[in-house]
């Protein structure tokens, strides 16, 4: 039952996306500029592993901000949020748009990381298996961190400012780890001694996700 | 005086700062406590003069420190004056945890500060040549209490009665900030978001000074104000949770909306401190004590003098009361703002 739920909110989800592509066309422009800019900017340098690890990490949160934060402002926008609530068990709804939300990152993620790859011809993935690793725990714990986050600024005003102020704390310790792992996969290091901070990032996002269930009923809920 | 006493009187500080409550007045005696211990805190942290060993002096780090402020009691029997090299000496024993004694020499005849002296802190430094100790001004005469000398510190160990336990309140700050969001969830008494919000409120100022008194000791110690250190990373991160829960706070008008959501966010929140407080730094190498996995920090692994321990545990016992003092204030105060704006509505 509460399974059916969760799938039948994710896939009210990914069709109200598909039908407008909001989420993606927004963030796929702001790829596109932000790696072209970086890519002139740079193109007489050669990027040390360090160096690219952290600008593509720069592209890729802030994607993740313009196309995460519309996840439950436009339920309320739409006027839709009462219906979801009546009609649905909160537990659900939070996992629907968890779900939902996880793959819009990885799908904003691969963009990011195609572009990025793409035009700085420099750089290039010594490591795959650490890559590849970061980049799906990556994207969980981002939606992990900023699902709970958008249901509260959807409650709010000034919406849209408000996401990225109070995602930031939540996400910056992935962002730290994702950065020196990456880094790690782009310097060509071993998949073994990457592997605690692969961890941290995973019981981060099992934290994380435990938490935001405890707490999604008090925003929810009126 | 070691680390559980240290820990046991922050957290009498803790208990007594709740005394009679954090809603009710402090009874006179308490807010001269509250008044005098800070007080004296800070003037023995500045005043107290330091004290180093002949192993200080032995050391010779010409680029960390020229000259040892020396402490020894004086034998007044093997006092000599050479008047062939115009040298006076006198022989020392220092305070070690083994002790040691040597002769210093003084340029020219003996001191005036010396007669009646039994104690004595000088400035003293090893000679290469002639392999003899050296000594300077007379800075101290039979001082009262005195701070250990640090070879890395010198003057800076000061730092410690101030950086440390501010860092330490503004933690304890947000963790009351946490609790007390939890305690509204669970019951809905505004009393519990008007404490959050007021913890809150102190916990942004101590956090803030931790952070400036770090900065000044980073530039002297590391080099630059601000070094990407874990533990700076950590209390970057604290002083943005406490500006987003405040940017929250500002973006609802609606009390108990406003009171619900920033407890979920205090909360949420929450979930980063043993991340960036306790793995990470231990994780990612840095320059903070305490940075390895293995190494528990002077605090805590013994390796701390037991006077600087001693008035370290006093600072954070005094500015925990004082915490206290002005949180009762702060929710006291918003408590008759609360029912003024709920009369007038």
């Amino acid at each position: 039952m509460l399974v059916r739920q969760i799938l039948a909110v994710f896939t009210k989800e990914m069709r109200s996306e598909l039908k407008t592509r909001f989420a993606l066309n927004a963030a796929l422009m702001f790829v596109l500029t932000t790696v072209l800019m970086i890519a002139f900017s740079t193109k007489e340098e050669r990027l040390s592993a360090s160096v690219a690890a952290g600008l593509l990490w720069v592209i890729l949160f802030f994607s993740a901000m313009t196309g995460l934060a519309k996840s439950f402002v436009s339920e309320e926008e739409r006027g839709t949020a009462l219906l979801l609530r009546l009609s649905t068990q909160s537990t659900a709804v939070y996992f629907g748009k968890l779900l939902y939300n996880i793959v819009l990152t990885l799908v904003l993620y691969a963009i990011g990381v195609l572009f990025f790859f793409l035009f700085m011809a420099g750089t290039s993935i010594q490591t795959h298996s650490i890559f590849w690793a970061v980049f799906v725990l990556g994207s969980v714990a981002t939606a992990g961190a900023t699902t709970l986050i958008s249901a509260i600024i959807a409650r709010a005003h000034s919406k849209n400012a408000l996401f990225s102020v109070l995602s930031f704390p939540l996400v910056l310790p992935l962002v730290l780890t994702g950065v020196e792992t990456t880094t790690m996969a782009l310097a060509g290091a071993t998949f073994e001694s990457a592997q605690s901070n692969l961890q941290l990032i995973g019981s981060y996002v099992v934290v994380l996700v435990a938490v935001s269930t405890m707490l999604f009923d008090f925003v929810w809920k009126d | 005086m070691n680390s559980y006493g240290m820990l046991l009187g922050f957290l009498i500080g803790i208990l007594l700062g709740n005394f009679p409550s954090v809603e009710r007045p402090r009874p006179a005696w308490w807010q001269w406590l509250a008044l005098g211990l800070p007080t004296v805190t800070i003037v023995l942290a500045l005043t107290l003069p330091l004290a180093g060993t002949f192993s200080h002096v032995d050391l010779k780090a010409p680029m960390l420190y020229p000259e040892v402020p020396l402490m020894g009691t004086i034998d007044h029997a093997s006092k000599q004056y050479d008047a062939e090299r115009d040298v006076f000496s006198v022989r020392l024993t220092d305070f070690a945890r083994q002790p040691q004694a040597f002769v210093v020499e003084f340029k020219g005849k003996e001191p005036a500060r010396l007669s009646g002296a039994g104690v004595i802190i000088v400035e003293t430094r090893r000679d290469t040549a002639s392999r003899s100790y050296l000594a300077g001004a007379i800075l101290n005469v039979d001082p009262f209490l005195t701070i250990d000398f640090v070879p890395a510190l010198m003057e800076r160990v000061r730092n410690i009665f101030f950086h440390v336990p501010m860092s330490w309140i503004g933690f304890l700050a947000y963790l009351l900030t946490m609790i007390w969001s939890v305690q509204y969830l669970r019951t809905r008494d505004a009393g519990y978001d008007i404490k959050a919000h007021a913890a809150a409120a102190l916990g942004t100022i101590f956090t803030a000074l931790a952070t400036l008194t770090g900065m000044i000791w980073a530039k002297a110690d590391w080099g630059t104000y601000w070094n990407w250190d874990p533990r700076q990373t950590t209390i970057f991160v604290l002083l943005m949770i406490y500006g987003a829960y405040f940017a929250l706070r500002g973006a609802v008008e609606q009390e108990d909306k406003r009171a619900r959501l920033s407890a979920v966010y205090s909360i949420f929140a929450f979930v980063t401190v043993p991340f960036l407080g306790f793995i990470l730094p231990r994780v990612i190498p840095g320059l903070h004590p305490a940075s390895a996995p293995d190494d528990p920090g002077p605090l805590f692994g013994g390796g701390i003098d037991p006077e600087i321990l001693a008035l370290y545990t006093l600072s954070l016992f005094s500015f925990t009361i004082l915490f206290f003092w002005l949180l009762s204030l702060s929710v006291r105060t918003k408590k008759l703002e609360y029912r003024a704006d709920s009369l007038l509505a």
